[in-house]
């Protein structure tokens, strides 16, 4: 009892650190929350998604019908899933009424087809859910809206499939399991039970067979055993077995990268909120030397101050965590009722059971780790510290500071690691901000050295700020540290957002393309041109394409770099495949739209007495393991073409444009035979279908995709990413803005004592003003300047390591966060000192 | 006396000129999925090669690519002077829907260019499988028969015979031929060729 009694008395007399060191805290906690709640939101969401594409949590295809028998039992001894349903997809030319044919896709569904979405199919006029136990009962489709002019046919018609006539019933609206691959064909959706009807299966039939579960489960880890262990009981090489995650590279791909981002930023803002407590805790600590004298000289014994100080921290930590998860429970709520209909997906306000024990943990722990090492300094203190005025200088680096850092080091490492989910990359958020936290330390030392050596100006004020910095050199560099490594957590998040959302950029929509062509043939590029004029349409990125086999690799076989044997395994085969298929080269001078250079020198013109030079998309060129320099033979038709390779390009995927992983410059590869490959800018409806027809019609070969729906589906993910990435800067802004404020302002709150003593030696109130104000630009000028130049150097090596992306330089949070970090001080440091100036002397002393 | 001296020079000499032989196809012809040196243009060249040892094969096989390339591709590959032309070209143009008389009218114009060329030709003709529908089907299978008939020309009536539709002689992907099914490609293919050396 008396003990609390002590520990609300401290609380109260040291009402300013309590308060700002538990808002600092609590701070911390509650962006990790939120943080949390967000990537469970965000994560369900996308999960959801790429779900809502396959329609289902689990699939097998093949190209052979797969037997139910063995599918069965080796789920029996798996996973039993909760329900299935089959799928047979092929391509027909059907016919419509009038005799006009079209190659289709037709997908062959069971009643329960989809699990997760729906096909929303248009019907008298009124958009509705398609039931599809309704195609199983009799012979009657549903079609993708371009069959109604293509087959010319109407609602209610009949078109040909194979040997049966289907009824039209409606027309296809949207298509969630559309998946988020392209077809050449637009798709007719019939009954699986009908397709027997139309004999389009039967040998010699090429079709893709598919097996569609829905599965409980409650980590998705479970379905990645799943998907391996059923690999290895159902050794088919020709069997895909695919967890919903799967079925869209580009939604995995923008998972890690929120994941890794997510993780990032709620380590950030911890990281920021244990900088902050430990600055105050290190200057509340200095303050509370004399009372720990007085403890000791009434005979406690430094290991009882110890455990006091650290129950008080304790105390402190709870505190904070109490106010994060009230914050967690009543505004999440509030939070969730404001964001709806502002965010693209349902938040999940729902604290989880771990979460909440994390917050206590991270408070209780977190706490004490954070005071630990300057807590562990107060060991040397002996009772005749009452006697002296300098108390900082008994504030000794000793065996346990340095290992209660190496705890709180390891701690951090081992957080980073779980919210990463991964120990490079924890190991990688860790170690570059130990790298950080050295270099600021040491740009700090450099400073305080220029300071000392040289006179800058000759102003007394001046003089005496630098005096008064460079006497307490650790002192003056725990502040320098703590600033800058606030300022370099706060801009480092929106350094990296601006490199990731680089990668996401999306061309305007009048950019993203509506069709993709191949197949156009050198003669027919006139005739081509003449319907893009007509219709008004500019083509974009018209590549040449040259198909090639790739031999050699330096002058050695590629096939002897190939695995032999008769008995490859699944993997093996397939790898197999991946290196003996051919090669699809381009030429041109200069990068195309949406590709920057990774690594190497652009391609130089075209030289007929030297080797020309070739560029390789990156992950490509990881593929092939080759890198800047090796040489590379193609066999282009029987004629052999050697390069080597000059640069290593990147590709930015969101551009939507065809790109290529070998790049030749123009004049090599000309006179090959070649295709070429163009895509067609967005455009509208009427002049859409049009332009398709006389395509087709004129140059019947040209391949046409429609891709509208698959980039409208794409951009849905990729805003959604876009969102999030700027409310994390967000959220991580704040946290960092109320950190850098409660350091300045407690730094403020100190002057009091040096203000007396100022004002006793006769200064002028003037001159102490001008006193405080050097002293305080160049702590934040020069802290403000390390924290971005450092930010400068880390936003680097995550981009490049961690993100993958081109590294961009964002100036206005940098520009803006150092000059508010300088003016806000300022104007806290002029109200703490006007404040201290209007009392007296004595009295500030006496306090 | 004279003529059975200019036949037995004939004979002896015609292994030893070096022919030329171009293989003009799709990914079935390229050996899309299995090494280079497995593709039936290759083991044609090593199973000729012991009749013929000046004998050279090029494997002009394109995956994706469809009858409309024939034209351009056959002027690139005139270059090189081959003596018989092999076309395997039609699969694509099948599986993508395009209308058979263009695809008919591509392969004519490549025929034409050949033999303005002295050019040997050999047709293979491709089949679609059964999914397309018997209509498009047939009229697909029916250009080859018509091309080989009105141009005169040496005709082998399907290059997968014995390989479409059976798994173990294919790829995962049920499409294009494995190892073990370009070997039968190439055992239905041979004699044919020969007859031409």
């Amino acid at each position: 009892m008396r003990l609390i009694k002590y520990f609300v008395s401290q609380l109260i007399n040291n009402r300013s650190f309590s308060l700002l060191f538990i808002l600092n805290l609590a701070i911390g906690l509650s962006s990790f929350v939120t943080l949390d709640v967000f990537k469970n939101s965000i994560s369900t969401s996308i999960n959801s998604k790429s779900k809502l594409l396959l329609g289902a949590d689990f699939g097998l295809s093949s190209r052979q019908p797969l037997l139910d028998d063995k599918f069965n039992t080796a789920f029996d001894e798996l996973k039993q899933p909760d329900a299935e349903t089959s799928i047979v997809e092929t391509f027909s030319m059907i016919a419509g009424p009038t005799g006009q044919s079209r190659l289709v896709q037709i997908k062959a569904i069971e009643e329960d087809f989809p699990f997760y979405g729906d096909i929303t199919i248009n019907k008298d006029n009124k958009n509705q859910v398609g039931v599809a136990s309704r195609l199983q009962n009799a012979e009657i489709a549903w079609i993708y809206p371009e069959l109604l002019i293509q087959l010319n046919v109407k609602i209610g018609e009949k078109i040909k499939i194979g040997q049966t006539e289907f009824v039209v019933k409606a027309i296809v609206e949207n298509d969630s399991a559309e998946g988020i691959t392209t077809s050449m064909a637009p798709r007719v959706y019939i009954g699986l039970k009908n397709l027997e009807k139309t004999q389009l299966i039967q040998f010699g039939s090429v079709a893709w067979y598919s097996k569609l579960y829905k599965i409980e489960y409650e980590d998705f880890d479970q379905l990645i055993d799943l998907k391996l262990d059923l690999k290895d009981k159902l050794s088919e090489p020709s069997l895909q077995i695919y967890t919903h995650k799967d079925v869209s590279e580009q939604t995995s791909r923008i998972l890690k990268y929120l994941n890794d981002f997510l993780g990032l930023v709620s380590i950030a803002a911890l990281f920021l909120s244990a900088i902050g407590g430990a600055f105050l805790f290190r200057s509340y600590l200095i303050k509370q030397i004399k009372p720990i004298g007085i403890y000791l000289s009434l005979g406690m014994t430094n290991k009882q101050v110890f455990l006091l100080q650290s129950l008080q921290l304790l105390m402190l930590g709870v505190i904070s965590a109490l106010l994060s998860l009230i914050f967690g429970f009543t505004l999440s709520p509030l939070l969730k009722v404001i964001t709806q209909g502002l965010l693209p997906f349902e938040l999940q306000t729902q604290l989880q059971t771990g979460t909440i024990y994390l917050i206590l943990i991270l408070g209780c722990v977190g706490s004490i780790l954070i005071g630990a090492p300057i807590l562990s300094q107060i060991y040397n203190i002996k009772p005749n510290i009452l006697l002296r005025n300098q108390t900082t200088q008994f504030l000794k680096r000793n065996f346990g500071f340095w290992l209660s850092l190496f705890i709180g080091l390891v701690f951090l490492w081992a957080l980073s690691v779980w919210q990463a989910d991964s120990v490079n990359t924890g190991s990688l958020f860790t170690g570059l901000f130990i790298l950080a936290g050295l270099l600021i330390t040491g740009f700090a030392y450099s400073v305080l050295y220029l300071l000392k050596t040289f006179n800058l100006f000759k102003s007394l004020s001046f003089k005496w700020a630098v005096r008064d910095i460079v006497r307490l050199p650790f002192s003056s560099i725990s502040i320098f540290l703590s600033i800058g490594l606030g300022m370099l957590l706060l801009n480092l998040i929106p350094q990296i957002k601006a490199s990731i959302n680089y990668e996401l950029t999306m061309p305007k929509d009048s950019k993203l393309p509506s069709f993709f062509m191949f197949d156009i043939q050198e003669d027919q590029m006139n005739a081509l041109k003449d319907i893009t004029k007509k219709y008004n349409i500019d083509l974009v990125q018209t590549s040449p394409m040259v198909r090639a086999r790739l031999k050699k690799i330096n002058n050695k076989d590629f096939k002897d770099l190939q695995i032999d044997g008769e008995n490859l395994n699944r993997e093996q085969q397939r790898r197999q495949m991946s290196r003996n298929r051919g090669y699809n080269l381009s030429y041109r001078n200069g990068l195309g739209i949406g590709e920057s250079i990774h690594k190497g020198t652009p391609l130089n013109e075209y030289d007929h007495s030297a080797m020309t030079g070739i560029s390789l998309e990156k992950r490509f060129s990881e593929r092939l393991d080759v890198k800047i320099g090796d040489v590379l033979l193609f066999d282009i038709q029987g004629v052999e073409v050697e390069g080597k390779i000059v640069n290593i390009r990147k590709v930015q995927w969101t551009t939507f444009q065809p790109n290529f992983f070998i790049l030749f410059p123009d004049g090599v590869l000309n006179e090959a035979p070649k295709t070429y490959i163009s895509s067609v800018p967005k455009i509208s409806g009427k002049i859409k279908q049009d332009f398709q027809n006389s395509v087709v019609k004129t140059l019947p070969n040209v391949s046409i995709i429609d891709v509208t729906r698959l980039v409208k589906r794409i951009k849905g993910i990729i805003q959604q990413m876009s969102w999030a990435l700027q409310f994390m800067t967000i959220i991580c802004l704040l946290a960092g803005f109320l950190v850098l404020f409660s350091i300045t302002n407690y730094q403020a709150r100190q002057k009091s004592k040096d203000i007396a003593l100022l004002k006793s030696l006769g200064g002028s109130f003037s001159l102490i003003r001008s006193f405080f104000n050097w002293q305080v630009l160049i702590v934040t000028v020069f802290s403000g300047l390390f924290g971005v130049l450092v930010c400068f150097i880390l936003s680097y090596f995550l981009s490049m390591l961690l993100f993958d992306s081109k590294w961009i330089v964002e100036l206005q949070t940098p520009i803006l966060s150092v000059l508010g970090l300088i003016l806000v001080s300022l104007l806290i440091s002029y109200l703490a000192t006007n404040k201290s100036l209007n009392i007296k002397a004595s009295k500030l002393l006496n306090d | 006396m004279k003529l059975f001296f200019v036949l037995a020079l004939f004979i002896f000499i015609a292994p030893l000129h070096a022919k030329k032989i171009v293989f003009l196809g799709d990914s079935l012809t390229e050996g899309y999925g299995i090494p280079l040196d497995k593709a039936y243009p290759k083991l044609i060249e090593k199973e000729l090669k012991k009749s013929f040892p000046k004998l050279t094969v090029v494997n002009a096989g394109s995956s994706g690519s469809t009858t409309a390339s024939a034209l351009s591709r056959l002027k690139w590959l005139l270059k090189s002077k081959p003596d018989i032309l092999f076309i395997a070209l039609g699969g694509n143009d099948g599986l993508r829907g395009v209308n058979v008389n263009a695809s008919e009218t591509n392969l004519q114009q490549a025929i034409d260019l050949a033999k303005n060329n002295n050019v040997q030709v050999i047709l293979a003709g491709v089949r679609i499988p059964m999914n397309y529908g018997e209509k498009y089907r047939k009229n697909f299978e029916n250009i080859f028969i018509r091309l080989a008939k009105k141009n005169k020309i040496t005709f082998i009536p399907y290059l997968l015979k014995g390989v479409a539709g059976v798994k173990e002689l294919n790829l995962p992907d049920g499409i294009h031929p494995n190892v073990k099914g370009h070997e039968v490609i190439m055992k239905n293919t041979l004699p044919t060729i020969k007859k031409l050396l």
